[in-house]
């Protein structure tokens, strides 16, 4: 799709101003750790895509790109901060200019501006994945099926499909939620109307023979078995020809009302409804006292219902001006952050669906007697029975809200405590009751027909609520299951084939241990899993037993499979920000090998902070000569320091003039045993071995120039065995000049007069030191070649020499006699 | 490759495979019209949408 030429980088993140040639290859910028490889990174995600993963997203806290992504110094001028990148468009054959700065981080400048250009790079602009760190690869690797399966299909863009899921799942698991009180009410319609027909067990049959015995005494028909029509007292007031008579209490119906009331508040304040209490009291305070997990539940719905409407470049509350992505990100992460709290509070809701449910039996039985004492005569006081049941709702319509959790603990620490004066009541009732005197026959059938009528007809509406729930919630899960299976089956696809390409990936990195390692990748209801085979023992987590150098690897090659399975030919840029950190040597070099020959076609821009894994990828040539660059030291005012020729002696010049040999003598040492270990590297000059990779520049430089020599006589020597006259004249010139350029800077003499050693340089007077500085600048200048300005190499870089070479192939000496 | 557009053909593919399941499945044939318009024409993915979608015709009821 594209890839990079170049990048200049101005007052962003730590860096003050920075170009970087890329020239469209592979890159890597090496560095110790603070010297700004990662604003580098961040540069580049910027620039390409209008954020920074670093800034935003999950655990970000109060980190932003606008507030934090301007340089520190540059803050409050958020123009200043930005990014240019030329950039090539193989498939337009085009190179372009495209720039961002910090203050519109989504308005991409782009020079020329033609709509086929934008088109790619507004498609480019959607996939941040294009960066990898190794925070997310391990997010790949070690992170739940879940958590992994929302990554992995935000990379593969897939994210729509599951958010269709998780609001299927949603509605499904809300209309689930809401059989439970129907299911209540039902029941205790059902336990009232056996109550009040004294039937112990509800079937149409026995309802039917009841009603009739009832219905005899009055003298009215038989009826036949019922449906949901009939009317258990139908015919009563034309059958009954006496007068209406004045409305009363049940009397035998009451006493089980109230009986059955007086048992449910005994079940409610008995004491191992007591202990449950308890426990699930401690775990909502332990809630209570955490202010932050607290505010996140409260904030949650929020939160979602911000997204929703989260659809302009504004905020939809305040109307403050967004980046619609990076609003959205900002309040994602949020909601990623309330997850674990959300099923928190979920498991406690569960523990107290039980005591809600007794709360609702409560209410129902209080409501049954309640309907008795309207009807006492003379009227009786229930006052305390009605403020009571208006207490026991609001109980439980907060135990339900949950929110605010003060609330909910209160509630819960006074569920069992029933006021005095309501037992009085009941009992005052229940002795009132007592007393009636016991109705006629033929009014107690008329008793019985009325309210059992009135309670099977309570019981058909409960039983048509509940049947209505339930076919919702039927349908609604189904629906939601033949989406997850639909999904798991269509996804199977994609994920077998990144399956069998992550295998090979890792194969061809592990091939001396792992040659047959095969893995499982599995979508299953939302989550993914991720199965590793170890040594032939089975399938298992990549965290069991794999080490963390084999789980990087794994991230890699698992990143590398889905990238190349989401953009196929168009992946041609990727920025791989440390990720091999722990890998070893010998695996690092087959990373390189992987990426040059199985991406070719991909620019990989690759940070790192270890010098070696640098020379790997040289030496592996999956860098080219210039594509590379090394940080050496940052400071906040001028940013990252490059180990770079023209950039140190221009500093040395800079120390000197300030009369500052001290600094100047510092700056050049170090440089030098840079430079002298990458001439060494490159000309494969001798060195004492040493195990820490700890080099003086005492061996260093020697050794470097000592080989230059060498490699120089080895030349001419050959050009003499082939007879090459002009070849000879031009390295006898060279060796000449190389010479008196090793003459001038003393090296030669360090071992034997302490007076020009190294050491000494800081004791000089700037007088002295700055024709020591002049014959080191003009001494690295004999290692390079003057048309291409690289350092020489020797070629191969193993086995025996051949060539001495530079970059552009200017100087190519052979180093081969004739046999 | 424009590779959103792959994402897009996906969720696609998978749209149609549950509306073709939801049939297959014997699910009311005016609830699987209204979430194929839902996913396929409208392109509108939210909770009160779907909801609709799934229960409308019996909330009518």
């Amino acid at each position: 799709m594209i890839a990079l030429q170049s990048v200049s980088i101005k007052e962003f993140r730590g860096i003050r101003d920075l170009t970087l040639d890329f020239k469209g290859k592979n890159f890597a910028i090496c560095g110790p750790n603070g010297t700004g490889k990662s604003g580098v990174v961040d540069a580049l995600e910027f620039v390409l895509t209008g954020c920074v993963s670093r800034l935003s997203g999950e655990g970000r806290g109060e980190v932003s790109l606008k507030a934090h992504g301007p340089h520190v110094d540059k803050r409050n001028d958020p123009i200043k901060a930005k990014v240019t990148a030329i950039v090539e468009i193989p498939s337009l054959k085009k190179t372009v200019t495209i720039e961002r700065n910090l203050k519109t981080p989504s308005d991409l400048k782009v020079t020329p501006n033609d709509p086929d250009v934008v088109s790619i790079l507004q498609s480019v602009e959607k996939h941040p994945e294009i960066v990898l760190s190794r925070r997310e690869l391990i997010r790949y690797v070690l992170a739940t099926p879940g958590k992994r399966a929302e990554e992995v299909q935000a990379l593969l863009h897939l994210d729509q499909i599951e958010k269709v899921r998780a609001v299927l799942q949603k509605i499904a698991n809300g209309l689930e939620r809401q059989l439970p009180p129907l299911e209540v009410s039902f029941n205790q319609a059902r336990t009232n109307l056996m109550k009040a027909t004294g039937i112990d067990e509800l079937t149409k049959e026995k309802i039917v023979v009841a009603a009739n015995v009832q219905r005899a005494i009055l003298g009215l028909p038989e009826l036949s078995p019922i449906d949901k029509l009939t009317s258990l007292k139908d015919g009563l007031v034309v059958a009954d020809q006496k007068e209406p008579q004045p409305q009363r209490v049940p009397k035998a119906q009451a006493l089980t009302d109230i009986k059955f009331l007086k048992a449910v508040l005994n079940d409610l304040m008995a004491s191992d409804i007591g202990k449950s209490l308890e426990s699930v009291l401690k775990e909502i305070k332990v809630l209570a006292e955490d202010t932050s997990l607290l505010s996140t539940i409260k904030r949650d719905s929020f939160y979602a219902i911000g997204l929703e409407f989260s659809t302009d470049n504004a905020c939809p509350l305040c109307d403050k001006t967004w980046d619609l992505a990076e609003l959205k990100a900002h309040i994602k992460a949020k909601l990623d952050h309330s997850k674990a709290v959300a099923a928190k509070r979920k498991a406690i809701e569960a523990q107290l669906a039980p005591f809600v449910n007794i709360l609702r039996k409560v209410c129902n039985s209080i409501a049954a007697v309640l309907a008795h004492a309207v009807t006492a005569k003379p009227p009786i006081s229930t006052a305390n029975l009605h403020a009571y049941l208006a207490e026991t709702k609001i109980k439980v319509d907060e135990i339900v809200a949950f929110l605010p959790i003060a609330k909910t603990i209160a509630t819960l620490g006074a569920l069992q405590s029933v006021p005095q004066p309501v037992m009085d009541e009941l009992a005052a009732f229940e002795k009132i009751v007592n007393a009636l005197p016991e109705p006629s026959k033929q009014d107690a059938a008329r008793e019985w027909l009325t309210l059992a009528q009135e309670r099977l007809e309570v019981m058909r509406d409960a039983s048509q609520k509940l049947s209505a729930a339930k076919a919702e919630a039927t349908k609604a899960k189904k629906v939601s299951e033949i989406y997850s299976q639909t999904n798991d089956a269509v996804l199977t696809g994609v994920y077998s084939a990144v399956e069998k390409d992550f295998e090979s990936l890792y194969a061809i990195v592990h091939h001396d241990d792992e040659e047959l390692f095969k893995a499982k990748i599995t979508p299953s209801l939302g989550k993914l899993g991720f199965d590793v085979d170890f040594y032939g023992r089975g399938y298992f987590p990549p965290g069991a037993y794999h080490s963390e150098g084999h789980q990087d690897s794994m991230g890699l090659c698992l990143y590398l499979a889905l990238m190349r399975h989401l953009q196929g030919r168009s992946f041609t840029f990727a920025v791989l920000d440390d990720v091999l950190m722990s890998v070893d040597i010998a695996h690092r070099r087959q990373v390189c090998t992987l990426l040059k020959k199985h991406f070719p076609n991909t620019q990989f821009v690759i940070t790192t902070h270890d010098p070696i894994w640098l020379k790997h990828m040289r030496t592996e040539q999956l860098l080219s000569g210039r594509g590379s660059v090394f940080f050496r030291t940052w400071d906040v005012d001028s940013g990252p320091y490059q180990w770079d020729g023209r950039d140190v002696w221009q500093e040395i010049d800079e120390y000197l003039s300030k009369n500052m040999v001290r600094e100047a003598a510092g700056l050049l040492r170090h440089y030098l045993e840079y430079i002298a270990g990458e001439l060494c590297h490159r000309l494969r000059a001798r060195v004492e071995y040493r195990g820490d990779a700890q080099y003086q520049l005492g061996e260093l430089m020697p050794a470097s120039i000592a080989c230059m020599k060498k490699l120089l006589a080895t030349a001419k020597a050959a050009a003499n065995s082939w007879n090459q006259r002009d070849i000879i004249l031009n390295i006898s010139t060279r060796e000449e000049s190389f010479g008196k350029l090793v003459s001038a800077s003393n090296v030669e003499q360090w071992p034997i007069n302490a007076a020009i050693h190294f050491n000494s340089w800081e004791n000089l007077q700037k007088e002295d030191f700055l024709p020591v500085v002049k014959a080191f600048s003009e001494l690295i200048m004999g290692f390079k070649c003057s048309a291409c300005g690289e350092f020489f190499f020797v070629a191969p870089d193993r086995e025996s020499p051949q060539c001495l070479r530079c970059e552009c192939g200017g100087i190519n000496l052979n180093l081969l006699p004739r046999r | 490759m424009d590779t959103s557009q792959d994402a897009d053909q996906l969720a696609i593919q998978v749209y149609q495979k549950f509306i073709e399941n939801l049939s297959a499945a014997n699910m009311p044939s005016a609830m699987v019209e209204r979430l194929k318009k839902v996913l396929l024409e409208d392109k509108k993915y939210t909770e009160q949408v779907l909801k609709d979608a799934l229960l409308k015709e019996d909330a009518a009821l």
